[in-house]
């Protein structure tokens, strides 16, 4: 990817962390200035199964998703690498997704806060890395831990669990005062490019539509990444 | 793996250690304790950490679980006939397993075991049932419990004034610690298959009515049997002159906890048995996480108990008669206040009740916010506790205004604040309380010599009423600073916004061999899919967002 020109990109900076290093992630985005940070919390996959059943998987996590410029969103993950050790396997991961448009507030809100930081931007440039993509599944509630397992079968080295509920779907319906919406699983996993296409095949073989599961599953192109053992000097 | 283990274990160390310094520093200060009574309560410390660790690993995987499946299939049930009979008899079922509750029968005056229990037990069950109904009709909890508790103080005026202080604790009895980790899992998960916008605030709620049951059934007891005299189970001291007969107390005890675990545990086991066969049908994994859950939770529970009524029970009784023999009685106020603060860390349902507040609010409200207004409520009522063990003033004076502070404010705070403070009512009177904080009102009101059945009965009663206080305090601050933070926001909304596109440098890369044409026909519905839990997860993030968003669009205003 040719980075001079598309300097000005607004990105979406999304961290996964270890639930209680969240707020020192938090407090660094807000030394930062960056405009929109969402929190929420998610769970990771087990390391294995022994583990998950004895209870010890899938560890709390805090996602954050942040907006920020492309050349703050390096800057950033940068700092993240030097303050929280990123690069030590389960400490937590980060990537970019580039947007395709944004409202023009929230570009400026990202502009205003890359000048009051005054980035040099030559500086930190990120080594070209393997290129990844971000997998996001949304089953029906409880499959997590048995999509990470296909998943992991098929080359993913790890994924994350977030809770939602679906609407719009034949399956949400009124009783009495309230409305019920089935739970469904998002799954993110952050896999190489190469290994993507097999991930997402055999997800949708096992967790399909036509599957129990009514599971669907697509991809978004990641610009970099931390935390998956790639190395920033 | 070990992470996992190491963060239950701080917390229960910074939850258990507190207390125990502080009784600590209390016997080697003014209250010596005879040499087997501190031993044993160190070695109850002890148990109680490790409990508590196993406890709270146990209690999310397994309690809260089995609560949110059985909650969430309820309501995804659509059958109100089917919720009606279930939610009753849950209700009924783990009341009559709390051990507690026996010995609250035992404790209360004229009216046979049998009959209180059965009595308080279906009271638990109808009103979990109003709880169910109530959400599905979408009727303020506020409003149902300010009619509640109007017909409970009414009910009050006719009832004999010895009555009231049992009456009262029964509310926070019956709610033990694994009766409000499940039912508060079944809120949680009724509330998890909901769409509108008051999903977040009926979360909770739940325990808050089911406090309400005993404390109305045992007055409409106490109307129909003629109060007489009273008895309470006296306790007993445990005298031992090495440390092998106290460890032999220690193996003594071990059994009767563990078969009123059992016992507590068996009705919510069977229950979710029953939903697994019948309709829930988890694959063999996620079943097997949970009965690893329920073993620990056992287990932690167990070792929790006999630490607690071994350990601690003597422990408080002692401090409790020594300072009210004392000629400055006054200074069980204070000590009675400090060791208030710092003893409801220790509850195990406090744990559930942080991390359940943390997770739906997405962090809004902390943990530690929590802990704290707990802490500040328990040590107002056990300075209250304490008056009344001086004075011996009625309870009367002090539950009347409390409740009506408490309902007074339902109408000022957030009803999601108003939710969780009446559930933390229950969630605070627990365990500890019942063999820390009771044996210490016994033994200090021994020691002033006053009415034990009026006097010193009637503190779990305070223990449940003042955290509805501070934390709905709690849900003003936070309004307050809502507020603050909307303020600033204002002048940024004028300027005109529009979207900017940016241009795709990247080729799109095809990938025909995904597409197949089936797949495109539902191509419609797999958008609705995917544009429905990114908007689910931007409202549970909202909060953060807003106030983190508010704060940096001022600073740079500034700028």
């Amino acid at each position: 990817m040719d980075n001079n020109h598309i300097h000005h990109r607004i990105q979406m900076l999304t961290t996964i962390a270890d639930y209680s290093l969240g707020n020192k992630v938090i407090d660094i985005y807000k030394k930062y200035g960056i405009p929109v940070n969402l929190v929420m919390h998610g769970y990771g996959s087990a390391q294995s199964e022994i583990y998950d059943i004895l209870g010890f998987g899938e560890p709390k996590k805090a996602i954050i998703f942040s907006i920020l410029t492309e050349s703050m969103a390096q800057e950033i993950l940068h700092e993240l690498n030097s303050q929280m050790k990123l690069n030590k396997p389960g400490t937590g991961i980060a990537f970019t997704i580039s947007l395709s448009g944004c409202s023009s507030i929230l570009s400026q809100l990202c502009y205003k806060a890359e000048e009051r930081f005054q980035l040099e931007r030559e500086e930190v440039q990120m080594p070209h890395n393997e290129p990844y993509d971000l997998i996001l599944t949304i089953v029906s509630g409880g499959l997590f831990s048995e999509v990470m397992d296909v998943a992991k079968a098929a080359g993913a080295t790890g994924g994350t669990l977030i809770h939602a509920r679906g609407v719009g779907s034949e399956e949400a319906s009124k009783f009495l005062g309230i409305t019920i919406q089935p739970e469904k699983d998002i799954v993110m996993i952050l896999a190489p490019h190469d290994k993507k296409h097999s991930i997402m095949e055999k997800i949708t073989q096992e967790f399909g539509l036509s599957t129990a599961g009514k599971g669907i599953c697509f991809s978004l192109p990641v610009s970099s990444t931390l935390g998956l053992g790639t190395v920033i000097d | 793996m070990q992470k996992q283990i190491k963060i239950k274990l701080w917390e229960a160390l910074s939850s258990v250690l507190p207390v125990s310094l502080i009784v600590v520093i209390l016997h080697l200060t003014i209250t010596p304790m005879p040499g087997y009574t501190f031993v044993t309560f160190l070695i109850g410390a002890l148990l109680l950490i490790i409990g508590m660790t196993f406890f709270t690993l146990g209690a999310d995987i397994s309690m809260m679980h089995m609560g949110e499946k059985i909650g969430s299939h309820l309501a995804k049930s659509r059958k109100l006939p089917l919720i009606i009979t279930t939610t009753l008899l849950i209700g009924i079922f783990i009341t009559i397993a709390e051990p507690d509750l026996k010995v609250l029968a035992t404790q209360t005056p004229a009216v046979p075991d049998f009959v209180l229990i059965i009595a308080v037990a279906v009271g638990v069950g109808i009103f979990l049932v109003i709880s169910f109904l109530r959400i599905f009709f979408q009727i303020k909890l506020s409003y149902v419990l300010i009619g509640f508790y109007l017909f409970v103080f009414i009910l009050a005026i006719f009832t004999h004034k010895n009555f009231l202080a049992v009456a009262f604790d029964s509310g926070g009895v019956t709610t033990g610690p694994i009766t409000v980790p499940f039912i508060m899992a079944l809120g949680i998960g009724l509330a998890s298959v909901r769409g509108d916008k008051n999903s977040e605030d009926d979360s909770f709620g739940l325990v808050a009515l089911c406090s309400v049951g005993p404390i109305l059934t045992v007055l409409l007891l106490g109307m129909f049997y003629n109060f007489t005299s009273g008895s309470y189970s006296p306790i007993s001291v445990l005298e031992a002159n090495s440390l092998s007969e106290i460890l032999l107390e220690f193996a003594k005890n071990l059994p009767i906890y563990f078969e009123e675990v059992f016992i507590a545990l068996l009705p919510i086991v069977i229950f979710f048995a029953i939903f697994q066969v019948v309709s829930l049908r988890l694959n063999i994994r996620p079943l097997l996480k949970i009965i690893v859950g329920i073993i620990y939770t056992y287990l932690g529970l167990v070792l929790f108990l006999t630490g607690v009524n071994v350990g601690f029970m003597p422990a408080g009784h002692f401090i409790g008669g020594i300072l009210g023999r004392s000629k400055f009685s006054w200074i069980l106020i204070p000590i009675g206040m400090l060791i208030g603060f710092f003893i409801v860390a220790a509850e195990p349902a406090v744990h559930v009740l942080k991390q359940q507040v943390e997770d739906i609010t997405e962090g809004h409200i902390t943990g530690r916010a929590m802990g704290l207004s707990l802490s500040i409520g328990v040590a107002v009522s056990i300075g209250l506790a304490m008056i009344r063990v001086i004075t011996g003033i009625s309870i009367w004076y002090m539950i009347i205004p409390g409740y009506m502070i408490a309902l007074i404010l339902t109408f000022f705070v957030p009803q999601l604040f108003t939710a969780i403070a009446f559930d933390s009512g229950g969630v605070a009177s627990g365990p500890m309380t019942a063999t820390f904080l009771l044996p210490f009102a016994m033994g200090a009101t021994e020691g002033v010599g006053g009415n034990i059945l009026t006097d010193a009965f009637g503190i779990v009663a305070m223990v449940a009423m003042t955290p509805l206080i501070t934390i709905q305090c709690l849900g003003i601050v936070y309004r307050i600073k809502a507020a603050n933070t909307m303020k600033t926001e204002e002048p940024e909304a004028y300027i005109e916004d529009t979207i900017i596109e940016y241009d795709e440098n990247d080729g799109i890369i095809e990938d025909s061999t995904m597409m197949h044409s089936s797949m495109n026909e539902e191509n419609n519905e797999d958008m609705d899919l995917e544009t429905l839990p990114l908007e689910s997860q931007l409202n549970m993030a909202e909060i953060e967002n807003t106030s983190t968003m508010n704060h940096l669009s001022g600073e740079q205003e500034e700028g």
